[in-house]
């Protein structure tokens, strides 16, 4: 399974249970990125999309995805030892936070192998990191 | 015999006289740390902001307008800010080339510069003139009626991140969001002890909304809040 997260400067990754921010081109890199395969998301998320045909929305999505599946985690729990590949897109920003994203990645066995910056919508720099399991 | 019981009595008298005394002294300790004792305060946390009311702020239906505006309290007998608010949004905000002003020319009320080594105090200027409604949403720059005296901890930890999930907010979506930042002065207080920050997005309905008090600390340094004088903590 493929992970995605957006996290903050301090790696927070949402507030109150709310996501901090949103892009429409961080959306469409993602859609580009996962290229047809599936992409869950919980209802929350699915509240980003217009279009909602080209996901699967599901909030118990963290059981239901395969192997090559993609997981847009928010306010949702997930489960990293299931993650083949995890991508994390920081939006260079600091914003408030109560929850974050704890993981070491590089402790946890996974190594980087790509970095991407795009300028977002809202979004001077957006940093695309993509971590694949050793 | 009867000398006796009187000296005893005054002896009984005197010694519950020092206990109640001394009940009311521990009684005060009590309802004021010795932190406050010579009008210095230790931050308790290194907490830079808390949550109020369920995160849900308060607005009448009047500020829930998504007309754009903005209010600045005038300055009271003290010289310091009150309440502003406004509905935020993009007719608000700085463009996109727009530099920031000087700032400088503003002593907001408690203003007693103190510098201090870097490993305390990022980039070790105590103060930073805070803005009460950021720069980033209002493009307001010398407003003396906006700038209060806070910490670097205070503004960059405290008040800069709702700041900006506001104005990256209005930037994605093009939205009006109805916005409070009240500052809270005890009593005769030159500085204050904190702000309360209020947002919520008119056209997303409350998608993005908060309320929380950002607390006027700086860990490491303990703060005079009725002058603006401070010190290392002991």
């Amino acid at each position: 399974m493929n992970y995605i997260f957006c996290i903050e400067k301090n790696k927070g990754l949402t507030f109150f249970g709310k996501r901090q921010s949103e892009d429409s081109i961080l959306r469409e890199w993602i859609l580009n990125y996962v290229n047809g395969a599936k992409l869950w998301v919980s209802r929350y998320t699915a509240t980003q999309f217009k279009d909602t045909a080209t996901i699967m929305i599901d909030d118990d999505y963290a059981h239901k995805a395969e192997e090559d599946d993609f997981c847009w985690v928010e306010d949702k729990p997930y489960d990293i030892s299931l993650a083949s590949q995890v991508i994390v897109c920081n939006w260079n920003r600091r914003y408030p936070a109560d929850k974050f994203f704890k993981e070491d990645l590089k402790a946890l066995g996974f190594k980087k192998i790509k970095k991407e910056e795009i300028k977002g919508s809202s979004h001077d720099k957006i940093t695309i990191e993509i971590y694949q399991r050793r | 015999m009867k000398n006796l019981i009187k000296r005893f009595l005054a002896l009984a008298l005197v010694a519950c006289t020092c206990v109640a005394l001394s009940s009311c002294a521990f009684l005060d300790g009590l309802l004021n740390p010795p932190n406050d004792d010579d009008g210095y305060s230790r931050p308790s946390s290194e907490i830079a902001f808390e949550v109020r009311n369920e995160n849900v702020p308060v607005f009448s239906q009047e500020e829930l307008t998504a007309e754009p505006y903005e209010y600045y309290s005038d300055l009271d007998s003290l010289g310091r800010c009150g309440v502003v608010k406004g509905t935020l949004g993009v007719e608000t905000m700085p463009a996109l080339d727009e530099k920031r002003g000087s700032i400088s020319s503003v002593k907001p009320s408690g203003w007693v510069q103190a510098k201090y080594d870097t490993s305390i105090v990022q980039g070790g200027y105590l103060w930073n003139r805070s803005h009460l409604i950021g720069w980033q949403l209002s493009a307001e720059n010398a407003n003396k009626r906006n700038l209060i005296t806070g910490t670097r901890y205070f503004n960059v930890e405290g008040m800069l991140p709702f700041e900006n999930m506001v104005a990256d907010h209005i930037r994605e979506k093009g939205c009006h969001v109805a916005y409070k930042v009240t500052p809270d002065f005890k009593g005769e207080n030159l500085v204050c002890h904190g702000v309360t920050m209020e947002a919520y997005c008119i056209e997303c309905q409350g998608n993005l909304q908060f309320n929380v008090y950002c607390f006027n600390i700086q860990p490491g340094i303990e703060i005079n809040y009725a002058t603006g004088e401070s010190r290392l903590a002991s």
